[in-house]
Parts: structure tokens; C-alpha cells; sequence
């Protein structure tokens, strides 16, 4: 039986028993990257529209550190959000959701929405640290890593674990190669990013002037050589060489034939919208990561930047849920009746949530944000989660967790259990000590499992 | 490049891995390529972006420098197969070997061999050196007369050596970048 460590046999997709029978196979993570405000989409408060521009209460905010972008502001007003929230039918009594998100409420029965989210870090770069790899110190592997390295890859043409990234549309933090960084795993697990167009992996395009026939035969003499080598040597890196060769001239044919969408149906398409035919768009790219773990991708990782609303926080909000409402809609519909949803984990989450007080001026039809650790949203559908439920409890402030907490460790082990891995054996030693993806926390959230 | 010391130098680097990441207030937002020497120095010298370090050097296993490394690890990945295939600057130091070793030997036993030793630190044997004389006549069969292989032999920005045949250029190029990507060229044991 094979264990985390061992080398992969001979570049065949490395298949690692699991600690007990998995749920999900594929991970989706739809990261949004900046923090959206739950209290504008997700964790409805809507008795908050009395407390409209009151200062918010010592009593709820009990000396909460804040980052220097507000710190320094004479008040904290309430700010109710502008916008009006729709009742979904779900398994329960009901998911409340922004209006800004109508598609998103029309699978409701497929969510769970976790209001109880809470964090350690305050800020985007140690937060999405955090929340990519259970510490906001950089240099451990990625969630994405430890996937491929706890269960090998089920794809014999495409890394097992992926990367995408969609722009935003408003204010955008700076994203870091070290999110999908495999740390001191071995580096075949680092996330492999994928692009549209020509280069959708870099360096996949053979140069000018060499044509297929003219890379088979240049790969053969590389074979003749290696081959050679390893008679020699008997060294089985040489031999692992040879089929990850053959596996990067199939790369090269069936990279361009992944992000082709041209053999899906109009219906398909129509059901993504139409930003789905703009390559690198968070339609584009949720339809590729459909096709993606569809080929047997172990972990998709999906960046949409730009929702760190500061300032002029409806306008831009509005604008960043049009461009992925629709979309996330689509393909949590198009895993379901592809029998893909049953194995496949989606999760959709930001690093943190913000604040109810406002951020500069605030009028009713205007306010900010700031960055705010201590409870925030997030929802989860698919491979083993308890669909149409809402879980966790916030104040009415929503400022602080009153009810069943979740911390990322949490979040972490319970998807690792839902991938069949117990988070607590999934150990990489390394200078010295063992380390986990939940470092020495986590407990399963076993209210959220079906 | 012989000269030893300098500033930071930026390489060849596919379009917008900078600007995909970066905050549009950033001062390194935009990847702006060096020129001529600066295309072609060792590695030590080439900047980095913590946010994107060079692709090529992550891909081949360079540490991110974020925790202290003991031991360089090493990988065995696809995408290894296709920096060294295809990235402009394998490509160009493919067809720069070849150039010269076309230059400075004579003949195709005594050029192969020189190549051999160039790529590998090694000497050629009979069964390796069979296998490359039998894949350069493949590769000038395969390149005679044919317009592709002058846009090979225009990858990178250094020039061409003089008075090469351009042909036999391409033909020996194809030849060295499988050398400089089999394994006892890019393994040090």
C-alpha cells in the first residue's frame, strides 16, 4: 500500500489509500480574494436598518483591535446594508441572500452557508495565508499541496492540483505564487497555474519553426538518452523522467483541448452567461474548473480579486456579484446533473469579513468596510457537506460569533475528512517536526456533514 | 557573460505573470524585460518578485526563500519538460551551443562529442553518440528547404554566429536542446 512520501512510481498518477472512505474527491475552492461583507450578502441583520449611523457599542466591539485604516476615526456609525435580502427555500426554514445574488439563491438547496466563520488575521496577506495554509507566517504548503500529497493524482495529463485567476473589479490586493506554493512538500504538488489562450500553461507552446513531429522525434533521442542513463545508473528518477517527458508531450495536446470549450452545448454556455465566452472571466474560469476536475484534477483553486471594499462599498459590491453570481450558480447546477457534485467539495470563501461600522462617510445609499476577523461567511456545497442548511450564529451586530464558531482549522480538518484524511495523520516531518495543515488545532464540524 | 558582480537583471519571462497578481499601485506591476547582457547571466543574478518569482526557477524546484532549505529538493514534473523545451531561454542556449560547436570543431563526430562534453561534463560513447549522429540526419532531412526552420534559429535576441548555415544550425539545435534536457545534463550526480 502506498503512503504520503512515497515517490510517485514511474510519473504514473500516484494513488495514495485514503484513511477511510472518502466523501469528495475534488476540491473547487472559489477564494475571493480582498473579503466580501457578509452583512451585504450573506448574514442577514435586517433590524440593523434602526440602528442606522449610531455609534456602535463598546459592548459589542469589547476593545477589538482595528487596523490603522479606521483606528484613527473619531466614530464608528452602524451601517445597515442598502441592500434588500430574498428567502431561498432551502433544507431548513429558509436562506436569507443579498439581492445582489438571485442565481445564487436559485441552488440554495445545494448550500451550506457557514455564518460563523471566524480568523486570526487581519489583514489580506496573512489572512489568505492563513486560510491557504492553517498559518499566517508564509512557507507552508497550500491546502491544494497537502490534497495532492495526501491522495495523489487521479489525472495522468494534468497536475493535480490547479490554479486559475480571474480580475476583479474593484479595489485588488496583491496575490503571491507562496498561496499555492507546496512549502517543503515536494514541488510536483505546487499549484500549477492555468491561463487561457496560447501559453495556458507556461511554456506549453512548442517554439516557432517545431512541429509536432519534429518535438516526437527530439522527445525519442531525449528517451534514447535517458534511457541509456538509466541502464547505467538503474537510478528510477531517470525512469520517473522518462514518463513525465511523455506525459508533458500528452500536456501539450491535451491542455489546449481542456480550455477549448467549443464542444460544450449552447445550454451550457447560456447557463455560465455570456462573460463565459471571455477567457480568464470568473465564468470562464468556473466552467474550466468544471472541465478540469470533470478530468480527474484533484484540487481547483479559483481566485477572483477585488473585493476589498473600503470605500464605495455598494457600487463596486454590486458590480463584483454580477460578475460571479450567475456563474457559481451554474456551476454548482452543472456539477449536480453531471453527477459530479456527489464527490466534488466546492467552497466559497473570502480571508475574513468586515466591519458593520463604516469606513469613511456613510450615507444610506453609501459606506465602507473595514477588514473585521471575527465572524464572517462562507458557503460550501457538494462532495459529503449537508446541503440547503445555514449554520453558525452572529450578534446583531454581526461582529461576533454567538453561536457554533468555526475557526479555519476547523474548516480545514473537516474538508480533509470529507477527502478521507484524517487531518491529524496527514503529517509532512521537516526541519526537525512534524507539521500539519491544522498545525496542533481543528475539530470536525460534524453538524455540517451529510 | 565572463564579468563577474552587477545589478539585478530581468530575463526572458512571459507576458503579464506580473500584472495578474500584482495591486495596480505597484511599482513592480509591469515586467519590463533587461536587454542584451542582461538576457543572458547566470541566475544568481535574476531579480525577484516574492509574489512572482521567476517561473522557470520555480518550476525547476529553486527554493522560495521564505524558510531556510538545507537541501535543495528535487522534483521530477512534466512542466520541468516543458521550461526546458520550450522556454526562449533553453531554446536560445540550445541553439547558441550548437552554434558554437558548429564554430569551434570540425565535422560531425568530433562536433557531437564537443557538444556532449559542453552539456554534460561527460564523454560521448558509441551507443549515445549512434543515437545523436542518427537523430542530426534526421533533423537535416527533416529541416531541408523548409521555412520553419528559420523562425527556430531566430529564438532569443543574441545573433546568429557568422557564416553558419542556417539549416544545419536548426538541424544542430534540435540536437542540443535534446542534450540539455536528457537527464545527465540537467542532473548534476
Amino acid at each position: 500500500m502506498a503512503g504520503p512520501g512515497d515517490p510517485t512510481p514511474l510519473g504514473q498518477p500516484r494513488l495514495v489509500t485514503p484513511d477511510f472512505a472518502p466523501k469528495a474527491k475534488h476540491v473547487i475552492y472559489l477564494h475571493m480574494e480582498g473579503a466580501p461583507s457578509q452583512l451585504d450578502l450573506l448574514d442577514y441583520k435586517p433590524r440593523l436598518s434602526e440602528r442606522f449611523d449610531e455609534d456602535l457599542p463598546d459592548s459589542i466591539r469589547q476593545g477589538q483591535r482595528i487596523t490603522t485604516m479606521t483606528s484613527g476615526q473619531a466614530r464608528f456609525p452602524v451601517a445597515p446594508s442598502k441592500f434588500r435580502f430574498n428567502r431561498h427555500a432551502n433544507n431548513e426554514n429558509g436562506l436569507y441572500l443579498s439581492e445582489l445574488l438571485p442565481h445564487t439563491g436559485s441552488v440554495a438547496k445545494e448550500l451550506c452557508v457557514i455564518n460563523s466563520m471566524r480568523t486570526d488575521a487581519i489583514n489580506h496577506e496573512p489572512g489568505i495565508t492563513f486560510f491557504q495554509t492553517g498559518s499566517q507566517q508564509p512557507g507552508r504548503p497550500s491546502f491544494g499541496s497537502w490534497a495532492s500529497y495526501g491522495l495523489g493524482s487521479e489525472c495522468s495529463n494534468l497536475p493535480s492540483f490547479v490554479v486559475l485567476i480571474t480580475q476583479g473589479i474593484g479595489n485588488m490586493q496583491a496575490l503571491s505564487a507562496r498561496f499555492w506554493g507546496s512549502g517543503f512538500l515536494p514541488s510536483e504538488h505546487q499549484g500549477c497555474k492555468i491561463r487561457t489562450g496560447e501559453n495556458a500553461v507556461l511554456f506549453l507552446k512548442d517554439p516557432e519553426g517545431v512541429t509536432r513531429e519534429d518535438r516526437r522525434r527530439m522527445l525519442d533521442l531525449v528517451n534514447r538518452l535517458n534511457e541509456e542513463e538509466f541502464a547505467e545508473t538503474l537510478d528510477p528518477e531517470v525512469q520517473a523522467r522518462i514518463s513525465q517527458y511523455e506525459m508533458a508531450y500528452r500536456m501539450q495536446m491535451s491542455v489546449p483541448e481542456l480550455t477549448d470549450f467549443g464542444d460544450e452545448d449552447a445550454g451550457t454556455l447560456e447557463m455560465y452567461g455570456p462573460e463565459v465566452n471571455r477567457p480568464g472571466s470568473f465564468a470562464a474560469n468556473c466552467l474550466l474548473a468544471r472541465r478540469l476536475v470533470e478530468r480527474g484534477v484533484r484540487f481547483v483553486q479559483l481566485y477572483m480579486r477585488g473585493w476589498d471594499q473600503h470605500n464605495n462599498l455598494p457600487g463596486e459590491l454590486a458590480a463584483q456579484c454580477g460578475a460571479v453570481d450567475r456563474a457559481q450558480a451554474a456551476l454548482v447546477r452543472d456539477l449536480k446533473r453531471r453527477g459530479l457534485l456527489d464527490e466534488t467539495l466546492v467552497l466559497w470563501a473570502g480571508e475574513f469579513g468586515r466591519t458593520v461600522y463604516s469606513q469613511g462617510t456613510l450615507t444610506r445609499d453609501n459606506y465602507g468596510r473595514d477588514h473585521h476577523p471575527r465572524c464572517f461567511s462562507v458557503w460550501l456545497a457538494g462532495g459529503g457537506i449537508k446541503p440547503g442548511i445555514t449554520y453558525g450564529k452572529t450578534d446583531d451586530y454581526s461582529y461576533n460569533v454567538v453561536e457554533n464558531p468555526v475557526e479555519v482549522h476547523d474548516l480545514h480538518a473537516t474538508m480533509l475528512h470529507l477527502l478521507g484524511l484524517d487531518h491529524k495523520k496527514l503529517i509532512y516531518r521537516h526541519q526537525g517536526r512534524d507539521y500539519r495543515l491544522t498545525d496542533v488545532a481543528g475539530n470536525l464540524v460534524r453538524p455540517i456533514m451529510a | 557573460m565572463e564579468r563577474l558582480g552587477g545589478p539585478s537583471v530581468k530575463p526572458y519571462q512571459p507576458e503579464g505573470l506580473w500584472r495578474e497578481v500584482a495591486m495596480p499601485q505597484s511599482n513592480t506591476r509591469t515586467y519590463e524585460r533587461g536587454e542584451g547582457d542582461e538576457l543572458w547571466r547566470r541566475s544568481v543574478y535574476t531579480y525577484w518578485k516574492r509574489a512572482a518569482p521567476p517561473p522557470s526557477m520555480l518550476t525547476l524546484d529553486a527554493p522560495t526563500r521564505e524558510f531556510c532549505t538545507i537541501r535543495r529538493m528535487s522534483t521530477n514534473t512534466p512542466l520541468q519538460a516543458l521550461v526546458l523545451w520550450n522556454d526562449v531561454q533553453f531554446v536560445e542556449a540550445a541553439r547558441a551551443v550548437a552554434g558554437r560547436v558548429m564554430v569551434e570543431a570540425e565535422g560531425d563526430s568530433a562536433r557531437l562529442a564537443y557538444l556532449y562534453r559542453l552539456c554534460t561534463g561527460g564523454a560521448l560513447d558509441e551507443v549515445r553518440g549512434g543515437a545523436l549522429a542518427s537523430a542530426l540526419g534526421e533533423f537535416r532531412a527533416r529541416y531541408r528547404g523548409r521555412r520553419r526552420m528559420r523562425a527556430l534559429v531566430r529564438s532569443g535576441e543574441s545573433p546568429l554566429p557568422e557564416g553558419v548555415d542556417v539549416e544545419e544550425l536548426a538541424a544542430w539545435t534540435m540536437v542540443a536542446s535534446a542534450v540539455l534536457s536528457s537527464d545527465s545534463a540537467i542532473v548534476k550526480n
